[in-house]
């Protein structure tokens, strides 16, 4: 039995970690591999006020059986109150800054979890995702021997905490969604190369996006028909979207083709109102939509540089858009040079040159977009992913 | 006069010609560059006192002229030191949200100078060159090894376009290619880029708290922690109000920037705009002409 392990989980639960979540559960149900998610009652991150959004106790999602547990609080050092009960699993605190542990003390974390982890029967396997919460730092330290950690990692500050150091060497293995984070996982943490395993994402290979409904419903045809930037993610500086716009705006101002860089997610952009002859804010995008607006864009840039795999890169590939994406990011680098399907670019000289490069040849992005589409389908399908994972956990015992 | 003596006249004479040259390319007349540097010197003071005041220190020093004032000094320095664990981090906050302050108008003056110049630039007719009229050329690949599905992890799917793919060059060619014509592009200075961030940090800081949890790690936390938190807590009637001041200026400040970012931003977007309409006529024109 494979139990995951996640701070939030629901049908609309947003982010790449929940999304993944759920993605994973469905596939090792599919596949035969029994499988439970042990999540809390609360909605999910963009909405920390509402932690009993869901019943507590069974049920069911896609299928798969879900148990819920009521969030509650630790105490004033960041411990959970349920680490009373089992003071031998106790990290040694003192080796830990205190914002460390405050960190910890802030985030969401439940003692009802702790309980029925330590109550789980010894043939359970657990799977905790993502690494920075206190389900998955207290949860893994119950039974370290039988957990195995999601991370979802990024080169990040928290990543270099004495925390998540001594989390990472008590696991028995690391699941990572790509090369590059296991790479980054051994630098870390020092870990040998049989606790890590590279089973990978899936995304669903089913969506077919519709480009000329997208530019007609945005009104964007017309006689001069503009080359199309799309981004799609969260939109905030942990995403780089500031880079995003400056260098967009200036590669804008000193060729004066006809472009229009596409923003489509969560979180406010704040733009000036002199903005709209370039940008068009899409907001939010129901998930048609969203696949529409891959098929119809030129290129898909990818800013960011903390990434542990990135679903949008492979959704756009999956469109035969080819991608332009941040060489500072490790993930989204090694994903372009694997495929074949993207660029990348270190500062405003290559961005531009890429965009000279790409933009008025069809031929070379239907090409490079062709070679990431060959790329998703071939590594990004759910049942292998699920298959890689199950070998991973269950086959280690 | 000897050759090693420097030519005065000389060199005064090369300076006028620079600033000269300066004036006529940024295409002022005296009147205007007198104005602009006459901000710029100000801004370049300001500058220097950011630097200079940013850092708010607890521990000044406290000057004895007679005897009774070193007695009441030695008094004041052992009740200073006592209160270290309670004052410093306080001020230790306040330095680290003006230190982001200070940093940020320094960012916000580069980013003034910098649109200045490019509002120079538009007003000229010669907008930085680009590569050969934004095109990179790839008749330079074509001596570029192609890439083969035998080279691709995914290898080629049913569908795919993979004879088209194995005609064309492998993308590390391509890659080399756009980082060669990147470096030839004129550098984008982009100071908004760096100023967005400073305001999230902004926000971070702007809240000192006068009561974070005093931790009891070992015996002497024990013991000295409970006569702490009583001595905050009658303290509170002096230090909250000074902190809750301080709060609200610094909430304002970093309200200030914000506004000061977003006025940059439409700024930064008109003139991209205006630089973009006339790129893109200077392209039909050249078009029109081929």
């Amino acid at each position: 039995m494979i139990v995951i392990v996640s701070p939030w989980y629901g049908p609309d639960t947003v982010g790449g970690a929940e999304t993944q979540a759920r993605g994973l559960a469905r596939a090792l149900h599919r596949i035969g591999v029994p499988v439970t998610v042990w999540a809390s009652t609360a909605r999910d991150s963009f909405h920390a006020a509402e932690q009993n959004y869901y019943p507590a106790g069974s049920g069911k999602l896609d299928g798969v059986p879900l148990w819920r547990f009521q969030p509650t609080p630790t105490d004033p050092r960041g411990v959970p109150p349920f680490f009373q009960r089992l003071p031998a699993r106790l990290p040694p605190l003192n080796s830990f800054a205190t914002h460390e542990l405050r960190l910890l003390s802030t985030l969401l974390s439940s003692d009802e979890l702790y309980a029925a982890i330590q109550a789980a029967p010894a043939a359970t396997r657990f799977i905790f995702m993502p690494y920075p919460f206190p389900t998955t730092f207290w949860g893994a330290l119950i039974a370290p021997e039988r957990s195995f950690l999601l991370p979802c990692l990024h080169d990040e500050a928290y990543a270099y905490y004495s925390t998540y150091r001594y989390l990472f060497n008590q696991v028995r293995g690391v699941l990572a969604n790509s090369h590059a984070e296991a790479d980054l996982v051994r630098r870390l943490y020092g870990l040998p190369d049989a606790c890590i395993h590279v089973p990978g994402e899936g995304i669903s290979l089913t969506p077919r996006g519709d480009g000329a409904h997208f530019r007609q419903t945005w009104g964007l045809n017309g006689t001069a028909r503009p080359d199309l930037l799309l981004y799609v993610g969260r939109r905030d500086e942990s995403k780089n979207i500031a880079q995003l716009l400056a260098f967009t705006r200036e590669y804008w101002a000193r060729r004066g083709r006809p472009l229009r860089l596409l923003l489509a997610g969560q979180g406010e952009l704040n733009l000036p109102a002199g903005a709209g002859a370039l940008i068009h804010d899409l907001g939010y995008l129901d998930e048609q939509a969203k696949h529409d607006a891959y098929a119809a864009a030129d290129i898909f840039v990818h800013p960011s540089i903390y990434e542990s795999f990135s679903i949008v890169l492979m959704e756009a590939w999956l469109q035969g858009t080819p991608a332009l994406v941040n060489g500072a990011c490790a993930v989204t680098s090694d994903h372009c040079r694997r495929s074949g399907g993207g660029l990348l670019f270190h500062d405003f000289g290559s961005f531009a040159a890429a965009l000279d490069l790409l933009l008025p040849q069809a031929e070379l992005r239907h090409a490079l977009g062709a070679r990431g589409r060959d790329y998703v389908l071939n590594t990004c399908k759910w049942e292998d992913v699920a298959r890689r994972t199950a070998d991973a956990v269950l086959g280690s015992t | 006069m000897s050759n090693n003596t420097p030519d005065v006249a000389a060199i005064l004479a090369q300076i006028r010609a620079e600033v000269q040259a300066q004036r006529q390319a940024l295409n002022m007349n005296e009147e205007q560059q007198a104005a602009y540097s006459a901000i710029e010197r100000q801004l370049q003071r300001c500058v220097e006192q950011l630097e200079i005041t940013r850092v708010v220190s607890a521990h000044w020093p406290l000057e004895s002229r007679n005897p009774v004032e070193r007695g009441i000094n030695l008094f004041n320095k052992l009740v200073r030191r006592y209160l270290r664990w309670y004052i410093n981090p306080i001020v230790e906050q306040q330095n680290a949200f003006n230190d982001i302050v200070a940093r940020t108008l320094r960012l916000q003056i580069e980013a003034y100078t910098e649109l200045r110049l490019q509002l120079a630039a538009l007003a000229r007719t010669d907008e930085p060159p680009t590569l050969a009229g934004g095109n990179v050329p790839t008749d330079e690949l074509d001596s570029a090894p192609t890439r083969t599905d035998a080279e691709t992890d995914a290898g080629a799917a049913p569908g795919s376009s993979a004879q088209f793919q194995s005609s064309l060059p492998d993308t590390a060619a391509l890659q080399a290619l756009i980082d060669n014509h990147g470096r030839a592009e004129p550098p984008a200075a982009l100071s908004d880029m760096c100023l967005r961030p400073q305001l999230a940090q902004l926000a971070l800081r702007q809240s000192v708290n006068a009561h974070w949890l005093l931790e009891r790690r070992n015996l002497y936390e024990r013991v000295v922690v409970p006569i702490n938190k009583l001595v905050r807590r009658y303290l509170r009637w002096l230090i909250n109000p000074i902190v809750e001041q301080q709060n609200a200026f610094n909430v304002a400040a970093a309200e200030t920037a914000a506004a000061l970012l977003a006025a940059d931003a439409q700024v930064r977007f008109d003139l991209a705009a205006r630089r973009a309409n006339r790129r893109s006529a200077q392209v039909e024109h050249s078009a029109g002409e081929a």
